[in-house]
């Protein structure tokens, strides 16, 4: 394509904005193609139920047990919509406690639970965070990806005194000086039993970075970063990659199927590391956990996407 | 740094506190001890530290540099039960003076009656150490590992969360005891009361803390003279027949250490044979050591070999409390490990597969023992087991 020729598709786009915007009463002459708003939902679902505290989840796990939930929140990283020409751009978030920019990387905390039935725990909130808002350039979007977790230039920031929405302690990941990507925690009817007999009562999901140090320079210094905070490497970063196809911004939201992700794993037994499953390497309730993220999960994995993510099912598109 | 010229100092300090209370005392200002500094000068609210003879300068964040203002509003929030969530329990509950600040159980309780995994340490040198608890390689500043107790859910410390954090600070603010201390401490800043204040304040406190008058100190110095018992002791603790001196060295006692010279941080973890349960090399959950972080079965059962500063106070002993006597601690490591013969933990910790090399059985005799327990109580620091300047400033003195 010629360059006087793109001007003038640009020039045409121009003028086709200032139309939209004079015909939609804006207020003023935009001198560039409008940024278009969008308002990404999450919402859970089990199956096709809506998920909400206070309502009991039916065949969870791979036992088909009844649960109550207890909590439900997650970290998004870079969304992205995907345009007919097939290019993942970014969504620029709008400034809110819910979602934060550093540079290149965005990140939202999405919630919710909201403080009712089993969820009302002192960590819980009533305030509740369905939706990612942002803009993306004018055009033709038809798919979405996007990152369940946080960056990891962003991971290891203090949690007191941190940034919105970095600064919610109960996402804190103290042991690994991180983050919880993901709490997703459920209360099975009837308990779940430990190998010793007793019972405890609440199957958790806290995915998150583990392996992480200090980084070292050549001569075994601790690197800082410009802000003289520790910069710190993770041997497996358990970030979540997904990506929807088909998604449509007006039609759609993203649904986190909560049946599936704890489908293939028996939640009524605690067979050792910490409750459920919070990440650790060698926790015999992860690997079929971390199968339903698509992630390559446990010690001397890559803690990396498998393919993308191609093949997870827990990230839906479903009508609005 | 010869004592004598110590000794002046030191009077000339507490002179200089006292001197400090009086005048406060008179404008009504009241609860000025805490003004005073550790073991540092006071000079205009700047920091100098003054450290036992042998101690390097403790290494102190860029975004947290130490003032005796911050000192005092850090020692009044360490000891101020409405710190916690429900106004229970204070940082000082679990980290008492008298036992070096430790807590003489096994594990601690939280303010809601929850129990930690692991045994509370001490805080004596704590500015010394490159990685905080026992077996966490990514803790690496005070600043962040107080985030645990504070806001931590698994298990309720200080049971700070989303629900009452708020109102927790708000609670700090309205206190008569902190009218004029946050904004003294951090001087300029238009809304001090914060969480990341709170932390740095303790943080500083913390640092204060330093224990090195004890009599071995004394000794070295040539103002105390160890017996018969606890010179051989001390000749078997550095000595290649029980070798304790070679993860339990330098200053403090312990094989990593921090200063604000060190380049190069050497942070290793040991496995010591405390437990090999059913023979897989296995340590019971949820204290496996630093293998619940890396996920490498090579850290079976790693922890941080302590400072033996002040051990002699800090009983019960390791990682999870399970040995209540410095006698059985010297008994376990002169056998090369424990063999635990009943129980769901029974199997012969002499025998695990990670255990570290440098552990293995030593041939001690009785007196021998005795002899080595009878230095290691040497390692007592009294002034700093009950130096006003890290007391409770709640308590009438």
């Amino acid at each position: 394509m010629n360059k006087p020729f793109k001007t003038l598709l640009a020039a045409t786009g121009l003028i086709g904005a200032a139309l939209l915007s004079a015909c939609g009463g804006g207020d003023d002459a935009p001198v560039a193609p409008a940024d278009k708003a969008v308002a990404i939902i999450f919402a859970a679902v089990n199956g096709s139920t809506p998920v909400a505290c206070g309502t009991q989840l039916a065949g969870m796990g791979s036992t088909g047990v009844a649960a109550d939930l207890k909590d439900l929140r997650f970290y998004i990283t870079n969304l992205k919509l995907i345009n007919d020409k097939g290019e993942a751009v970014p969504v620029k978030l709008a400034a809110n406690a819910w979602q934060l920019t550093q540079g290149a990387e965005t990140v939202s905390l999405v919630d919710l639970e909201n403080a009712t039935g089993a969820c009302s725990t002192p960590n819980n909130t009533t305030a509740t965070n369905p939706v990612i808002t942002g803009t993306v350039p004018a055009g033709n979007y038809v798919g979405l990806k996007a990152s369940m977790g946080v960056p990891e230039t962003m991971n290891h920031s203090a949690i007191a005194g941190g940034v919105p929405p970095l600064d919610n302690s109960p996402m804190a990941w103290s042991w690994q000086s991180g983050r919880k990507f993901s709490k997703i925690e459920i209360d099975p009817v009837g308990g779940i039993t430990k190998p010793d007999g007793s019972k405890i009562t609440t199957f958790n999901f806290h995915q998150g970075s583990t392996g992480c140090t200090a980084k070292t320079d050549a001569s075994g210094a601790v690197v800082k970063d410009a802000a003289g905070n520790t910069v710190y490497t993770c041997t497996n970063l358990n970030v979540m990659d997904f990506s929807l196809a088909a998604f449509n911004t007006d039609t759609q939201k993203v649904v986190l199927d909560i049946g599936k992700l704890f489908s293939t794993t028996n939640v009524t037994v605690e067979n050792g590391g910490s409750p459920g499953c919070m990440s650790g390497a060698t926790d015999p309730e992860c690997p079929t956990m971390f199968s339903q993220l698509q992630v390559s999960f446990g010690s001397g994995s890559t803690g990396l996407p498998i393919n993308g993510g191609a093949a997870q099912q827990i990230f839906k598109a479903a009508a609005k | 740094m010869t004592l004598s010229h110590r000794q002046f100092l030191r009077t000339l300090s507490v002179a200089s506190a006292l001197l400090g209370v009086l005048a406060l005392g008179g404008c009504g200002g009241g609860d000025s001890d805490a003004a005073a500094s550790g073991e540092a000068t006071q000079d205009g609210g700047a920091w100098k530290w003054a450290l036992p003879a042998g101690f390097p300068t403790p290494a102190v964040p860029a975004s947290n540099t130490m003032s005796v203002a911050k000192i005092d509003l850090g020692r009044h929030l360490f000891y101020d039960k409405r710190l916690s969530g429900n106004g229970q329990q204070a940082c000082a509950g679990c980290h008492l003076q008298d036992k070096a600040f430790t807590d003489g159980v096994p594990v601690s309780r939280g303010s809601t009656g929850e129990f930690t995994p692991r045994n509370a340490q001490s805080l004596g040198n704590v500015a010394y150490n490159p990685l905080l608890t026992w077996a966490n390689p990514s803790l690496l500043v005070l600043e962040r590992q107080m985030e645990v107790p504070l806001f931590g859910e698994n298990p309720i410390e200080m049971g700070i969360n989303e629900s009452n954090k708020a109102a927790v600070l708000q609670r700090l603010a309205d206190a008569a005891t902190y009218q004029g201390k946050f904004a003294a401490a951090y001087p300029g800043e238009a809304s001090p009361v914060s969480w990341s204040n709170v932390i740095k304040a303790i943080a500083a406190f913390q640092r204060s803390l330093i224990s090195g008058n004890s009599r071995y100190d004394q000794m070295l110095v040539g103002s105390a003279v160890f017996t018969p018992s606890e010179q051989r002791g001390r000749e078997l603790f550095f000595g290649d027949k029980a070798g304790c001196s070679r993860c339990h060295n330098g200053f403090n006692f312990n094989d990593q250490v921090v200063d604000a010279a060190t380049v190069v941080v050497s942070t290793p973890f040991h496995n010591i044979g405390l437990y090999n349960v059913g023979g897989t090399g296995a340590y019971p959950e949820p204290n496996r050591g630093v293998m619940e972080l890396s996920g490498l079965f090579k850290d079976m059962g790693a922890f941080r070999a302590p400072s033996l500063r002040n051990v002699a106070v800090t009983a019960p002993y390791m990682h999870d409390g399970s040995v209540a006597t410095l006698e059985e601690v010297v008994d376990i490591f002169a056998e090369g490990g424990r063999n635990v013969t009943t129980g769901p933990y029974a199997g012969d910790g002499r025998l695990n597969p990670y255990k570290s090399a440098l552990i293995r059985p030593l041939g001690l005799t009785a007196q021998d023992k005795a002899d080595l327990v009878a230095f290691l109580r040497t390692l007592t620091d009294t002034r700093f087991l009950t130096d006003p300047r890290h007391a409770d400033p709640f308590k009438a003195p």
